[in-house]
């Protein structure tokens, strides 16, 4: 029996009951990355040597009786943000091209720990910053579903590979929808979960107060195991929160019946594609049907969220991407002429040009006599946000909306144009904004075959139910399981589900 | 607030960032200062007064932890990344001019 075309929940039951070993599962993901990567770019390293080796331990402690962990032979990726001793953790940044660090993020950690084994590297948008990766300093990512598209960012690399395989757990990190707007262009299932739920250790910063790792998975239910395997206190983080981490597969059971859903007008402005609107309301209208309550609700300020998100996630980058100084770690420039000539050209060379523009806004909001109208303004702005979401969910269990106001564009279309990009994380942000645990499951696709996501938000530190409607719409609905043409496992059996079905039900 | 958004302006912030600009660098961030100043207009509409600002935390709160000393990075760990370095220091560019060096000596 091959492991691929499994889900990881399934490829994890596989290696328990020695249906299949951890050097079989990790030969498997490492094929399936060498047969797909050649179209879509997604990865940016792979520790091939490396990932046989562990796997190998693994399989002799099964043989041997002793205990494993729960994840035991389950391959996994991280995004090139998140820092593991193997290879470089360069954020697809020039800067920190040969970067590497000596210590694994807190997640990659707790899953080594669990019995997963990393496989690969992940390309990305430079630090997070970008919704395409096309803003990554070594190559940009390809759509599965059309390669001449982009497959959104910033965690493209990761979506785009989740798309294309199976069997693989895939973290990415989502600042202002990056995990979740990506799933959405690549038909995969993207969790951002609650700010502070997942120790950001490790996790190169772009904005400390809006950064959280997540997980790009076939399903809810994979989403749910990883999230099991890397939430929890961390000493290593003061922001991660001292919350009980539930059984989240376990709570996948408990299904839809009797909770109430808010559907606010205000996130299908006038930019939201038909054909994006279209598929939600069939799937919140399917979420009826499953025996959810659905209403009508308000977030006045939901509209002012992107201006926010731009003025804070830029100043927070500023501050975060001072530490880039030539000096310590990264990129050095040779023979500088004084300190602040190391400084400026070290970075100069060193960052893209859109890390660059965020550097000089974050900046300029911060400096004297701007501090008040702009950063302060825009935090008080955030807090607006969080009182529209507390206010809804003081009647409704879930916010329901589009992951992303239209789907995936031509390769190069925004380019050009910094601020048609940034345009695209309207609906995403507040999540961010808010702390707010939220999903995008595919719900379906356009009539020329690009997937598009439902986004779905809870309260804070309610993960489980965020992922208990995902899990229930995703029983009875197989948008989530379409796959590809390019996928190397996909049989002839499962090419029945193709990639320009339109998927209504 | 009405920002009028020049190449001075530009350029102090660029001083400020420690990014060297090319001269087309420097011409394109002014274009971008006004797009996203345009953008963010908008802000400066509500009125704000009894709002406070936001912390990552609802409740402004962080974790804390018993302060003891635990491991941490070897200076040969924390070396490994520098561009530059002599053991147990990095290397920096000269900051202290030799008329210094005389007048502390």
């Amino acid at each position: 029996m091959t492991t691929s075309a499994a889900t990881v929940l399934e490829l994890r039951d596989r290696v328990r009951r020695h249906e299949t070993t951890a050097q079989s599962a990790v030969a498997d993901a490492l094929r399936q990355i060498d047969a797909v990567d050649g179209a879509i770019a997604a990865v940016g390293q792979v520790f091939r040597d490396e990932a046989l080796a562990a796997a190998a331990a693994i399989d002799r402690r099964l043989a041997s009786g002793d205990a494993v962990g729960p994840l035991a032979g389950v391959p996994f990726t991280v995004k090139e943000n998140i820092a593991t001793v193997e290879g470089t953790t360069s954020a697809s940044s020039r800067i920190l091209e040969q970067h590497r660090s000596v210590y694994d993020a807190t997640a990659v950690a707790r899953l080594r720990r669990a019995g997963a084994v990393l496989v690969a590297k992940t390309n990305m948008d430079e630090f997070g910053m970008g919704s395409s990766t096309e803003n990554s300093a070594f190559h940009v990512t390809r759509n599965p579903w059309r390669p001449t598209h982009v497959p959104g960012g910033s965690s493209g690399g990761a979506a785009a590979l989740s798309a294309a395989t199976r069997g693989m757990i895939h973290l990415g990190s989502d600042t202002g929808g990056s995990i979740r707007q990506p799933a959405s262009y690549c038909g995969v299932t993207g969790f951002k979960p609650t700010y502070g739920r997942v120790s950001r250790y490790g996790l190169l910063a772009f904005a400390s107060s809006l950064d959280q790792i997540g997980a790009l998975q076939q399903s809810a239910a994979d989403c749910a195991l990883a999230l099991g395997a890397i939430a929890g206190e961390d000493a290593m983080d003061a922001t991660s929160r001292d919350a009980e981490v539930p059984d989240f597969v376990a709570l996948l059971a408990r299904g839809v019946e009797g909770l109430r859903i808010g559907v606010p007008r205000e996130f299908f402005p006038g930019g939201v594609d038909a054909e994006v609107r279209e598929l939600v309301e069939v799937a919140v209208a399917k979420l009826e049907g499953l025996g959810a309550e659905v209403r009508e609700v308000s977030l006045p300020h939901v509209r002012y969220a992107n201006p926010a998100y731009v003025l804070v996630s830029a100043a927070e980058a500023s501050s975060n991407l001072a530490r880039y100084d030539g000096i310590h770690c990264g990129r050095r420039v040779a023979d500088p002429a004084d300190l602040i000539d190391l400084y400026a050209r070290s970075r100069a060379e060193g960052f893209g040009a859109e890390v660059k523009r965020r550097i000089l806004i974050g900046t300029f909001v911060l400096s004297s006599g701007y501090y008040d109208a702009f950063y302060r303004k825009a935090l008080q702005v955030r807090s607006l946000v969080r009182r529209d979401f507390e206010r809804v969910f003081a009647d409704v269990d879930a916010v329901v909306g589009p992951t992303s106001p239209v789907p995936a564009f031509p390769i190069g279309e925004r380019m050009d144009d910094p601020m048609k990009l940034y345009a695209v994380d309207v609906l995403t942000v507040p999540a961010n904004l808010a702390g707010l645990p939220a999903i995008s499951l595919p719900c379906g696709s356009t009539r020329d075959g690009l997937p598009i996501g439902l986004q779905v938000h809870g309260r804070a530190l309610e993960d489980d139910v965020v992922l208990r409607l995902a899990a229930a719409y995703q029983s009875s609905t197989d948008h989530h399981a379409r796959a590809p043409s390019i996928c190397a496992w996909r049989s002839d059996a499962a090419a029945g589900s193709s990639g320009t079905a339109r998927g209504r039900s | 607030m009405t920002i009028d958004v020049t190449e001075e302006l530009v350029a102090r912030v660029a001083t400020l960032s420690r990014l060297e600009l090319s001269p087309a660098e420097r011409q394109a961030m002014l274009a971008h200062f006004r797009n996203v100043l345009g953008y963010v207009e908008d802000l400066q509409q509500l009125d704000l007064s009894d709002v406070d600002p936001s912390t990552a935390r609802p409740d402004g709160s962080t974790s804390t932890r018993a302060d003891e000393v635990g491991a941490s990075l070897t200076n040969a760990q924390a070396l490994a990344a520098a561009g530059a370095s002599e053991p147990p220091f990095f290397v920096v560019p000269r900051i202290v001019s030799d008329a210094g060096d005389a007048a502390r000596s």
